[in-house]
């Protein structure tokens, strides 16, 4: 046997190997849980710890393959070649189906060992059912693996190159958007294991949502991060000029984005009230199918998308798990309904926690509207036999009304109090908001602005803004009065003592940005003209000149640009060079943007074909307004997110407040 | 080189079998306590932290005027009527578990610090 047949092979046996030791974790747990031994527990413990070690030894493998441009194994041959780029040769791992299911069940094997190895001395009576849930988890993809999606499978003999990788993916953000997704989805998992147990446990007190706070922050912070790359990559990548096309795909990354949002509120209202414990412990089941049918939906070939894999059986055994999983968590959830019954009762309307609620029925109404659009095409050829697409428009339509509702109380929760806010607060706190909104939404439609929905954003954008200073603001003052601080001090620790609350609101910040830079997308403009080297065209203010075109020969792509000098009220702005690339081994051509980046907005160039003959290009520039807004807005939503997961600053309020008690 | 290789992996392999078995060969202990008074304590802990958590978000929504006095007093008193009983139930069965006098008893003949 030669080396480069040997190697697979290896990681082969590694993949068999991890999906035995993955159903003796999953025995050995339940075992320890059930008869409350640690043997069996520890055994577990072991086993899980096993599991992710075989899986990382098949994953390096697959990248050295990958690397070494072993082409006698298929998934090398089908999304690598000899001239892609180091860079691209290891995203290629993710690439394919076969890898990125590797590479998915690898991030849940090191996330389950990660969060049982934290907590096993904390958390220890969660501990053996979690592991029985994540070892569940991984023997399902190893199974899957190993039987019907091998990547080690090989030809018979070394094909002389590979295929490459679709050269939609040869692009620097698909090498971080589509971990940071996973990253995303598998951490899920953690707080869905931990739930599981306690659900199995029946020790449904606020303990398995302490446990798993931090990791359910870190899946919705990598949710986020990926969700925006994946944006950003269609605005850079796909040439259209815009940046969500409620594709399948993208719906089905987006929607465990909205559970997990509604999960994190309403995970405080149990925390601080005891209230909540049947929702929250469907909301996190609910966050966690959602991940595995996205998973579905992109891989099953029920839904038509521009980035889903190709159609094969594995839809099969994902919907199987889902159904199990579904049937499993309903079974278990009435069997505790008594233990989930709420400790206390709400105490006002005029609350947080209503506020809270408010919150979730939007944010999960919001997937769900999404989800149901995703299927009606589907669900329409399976009853009226006809595939009726619901395009963007109708997700808009849909969505638009939930989605400003939802930025309203972005305003109010933040600014209303726990358990009864008082007349008074209630006056103080939104009379100036709604004041500023109002002048802003007057000036707005003064300035000629006329959709409904860009007014309504102006209002709920200015009233967000003004409560979350008005938070910052008052936070601040109670310092500066009580400890008698200066107004820097008194922010920076009223922020870092608070940090999960200020972190969040940082987060309402940057939503207020993307809620702006998503407005300003009602008026987008796009000009399209043919254009000859010398000639100028104009378009508002601007022009544009061609000066040239330049060709590239390179190994992997021929590329071809258009010189053009962008000219604003006869100033020169930029050089721009929109191109269009020809994959040689795929046959391919992909376009590549160039964009000029104002704060008011962008100037998108897509270049078209290129008649030989009459040298004429046909060049489309779209016209962004305020679309850096939503890059900006991405970032700040991203630091937030970050606020909110690092440990708070130790003060010795507590053991004041016990003094008091 | 094959055979060797294939060697070298079956003794790996081997280990790990054993390093995950062998726990299965100790004693048989515990996992978690099933001692209902402990238990009992962990919970009335995890609800001490909960009220002093409850206590300090109203104290800060006061500070900020999120709440009107009259409704913070009534709030307030509440909440420490059932803060006092928790510490009260606390006390009680530290007193009571034989377990925490024993580290109490030793603690005083070592003459360390309690606090």
């Amino acid at each position: 046997m030669t080396t480069t047949a040997l190697i697979p092979g290896i990681g082969e046996v590694f993949l068999a190997l991890s999906l035995a030791t993955a159903v003796f974790a999953l025995v050995s747990g339940a075992l320890g849980g059930m008869r409350n031994e640690a043997r069996f527990v520890i055994s577990a413990e072991r086993a899980l710890y096993a599991t992710t070690a075989l899986i990382t030894a098949a994953i390096f493998i697959l990248w050295y393959c990958l690397i070494t441009d072993n082409f006698m194994v298929r998934y090398v041959y089908s999304y690598s070649n000899h001239e892609m780029p180091l860079v691209y040769k290891f995203s290629a791992l993710w690439g394919g189906q076969d890898g990125s299911l590797l590479f998915w069940m690898w991030l849940t094997s090191i996330f389950a060992s990660l969060s049982i190895f934290t907590h096993r001395q904390s958390d220890r009576v969660l501990i053996p059912y979690a592991i029985s849930v994540f070892a569940t988890i991984l023997g399902f993809f190893s199974l899957m693996l190993v039987y019907e999606d091998n990547p080690f499978k090989l030809f018979p003999e070394m094909a002389a190159d590979g295929r490459g990788l679709n050269p939609l993916l040869q692009n620097p953000s698909m090498a971080i958007h589509p971990p940071s997704l996973y990253l995303g989805y598998v951490g899920m998992s953690v707080p869905f294991a931990f739930a599981i147990s306690a659900l199995l446990m029946n020790r449904l007190d606020t303990r398995w949502i302490t446990a798993t706070r931090i990791w359910t922050l870190i899946a919705w912070f990598f949710l986020s991060i990926g969700n925006l790359l994946g944006a950003q990559w269609a605005y850079v990548e796909l040439g259209w000029g815009g940046f969500w096309g409620w594709d399948p795909v993208e719906n089905a990354a987006i929607m465990p984005w909205f559970t997990a949002s509604a999960f994190l509120h309403s995970v405080m209202i149990q925390e601080k009230r005891g209230l909540l414990k049947f929702w929250n412990i469907n909301l996190i089941v609910i966050s966690f199918c959602l991940t595995v049918l996205g998973t579905y939906l992109t891989r099953s070939g029920v839904v038509q998308s521009v980035h889903s894999f190709a159609r094969s059986s594995i839809g099969y055994w994902f919907l199987s798990f889902l159904v199990f999983v579904i049937l499993f968590c309903a079974f278990w959830i009435y069997r505790r309904r008594e233990s989930l019954k709420s400790a206390t009762i709400f105490e006002s309307f005029l609350s947080k926690e209503s506020a809270f609620v408010a919150n979730n029925i939007a944010l999960v109404g919001i997937a769900f509207i999404i989800l149901w659009c995703t299927m009606f095409p589907t669900a329409s050829e399976l009853i009226i036999g006809t595939r009726i697409i619901v395009g963007p428009p109708f997700f808009n339509k849909m969505l638009a009304p939930v989605a400003i509702f939802l930025l309203i109380l972005t305003g109010i929760g933040p600014v209303i109090g726990w358990r009864k806010a008082s007349k008074e607060n209630l006056k103080s706190s939104f009379i100036w908001p709604t004041l500023i909104g109002a002048i802003g939404t007057g000036a707005s439609a003064l300035l000629h602005i006329t959709h409904w929905y860009v007014l309504m954003t102006v209002f709920g954008c200015l009233f967000v803004l003004s409560t979350l200073v008005m938070e910052f603001y008052r936070g601040t003052l109670s310092r500066m009065i009580q400890y008698n601080e200066s107004w820097f001090q008194a922010l920076s620790t009223a922020i870092l003592k608070n940090n999960r609350k200020y972190g969040g609101y940082i987060v309402h910040l940057g939503l207020v940005m993307i809620f702006a830079g998503v407005a300003g997308t009602a008026y987008k403009r796009i000009y399209e003209f043919d254009i000859k080297p010398g000639e100028v065209q104009r378009f508002e203010d601007y022009s544009v000149y061609l000066k040239d075109f330049e060709s590239f020969d390179h190994p992997n792509q021929e590329e071809t640009y258009a010189i053009l000098e962008l000219f604003r009220q006869n100033q020169k702005l930029a050089t721009v060079r929109p191109g269009r690339f020809f994959y040689k081994q795929q046959e391919q051509p992909s376009t590549e943007v160039d964009i000029y980046s104002r704060w008011s907005e962008d100037v998108y160039f897509t270049l078209g074909t290129i008649d030989p003959k009459t040298e004429r290009a046909r060049i489309q520039i779209t016209l962004n307004p305020m679309i850096s807004l939503l890059w900006l807005g991405g970032l700040i939503l991203a630091l937030g997110g970050l606020l909110a997961m690092m440990p708070p600053l130790r003060t010795k309020s507590v053991q004041v407040q016990e003094r008091k008690v | 080189m094959t055979l060797v290789a294939f060697a070298l992996a079956f003794v790996l392999v081997a280990l790990l079998v054993y390093w995950i078995f062998s726990p299965w060969l100790l004693t048989r202990a515990l996992a978690s306590s099933t001692d209902p008074l402990l238990r009992k304590l962990e919970r009335l802990h995890f609800a001490r932290e909960m009220i002093l958590e409850n206590l300090q978000d109203l104290e800060l929504d006061r500070q900020m005027g999120k709440i009107d006095s009259k409704d913070y007093e009534n709030l307030r008193a509440k909440m420490m009527v059932e803060a006092a009983g928790i510490y009260e139930s606390l006390q009680e069965l530290e007193n009571k578990d034989p377990l925490f006098v024993e580290i109490r008893r030793l603690i005083e003949s070592k003459g360390i610090s309690a606090s």
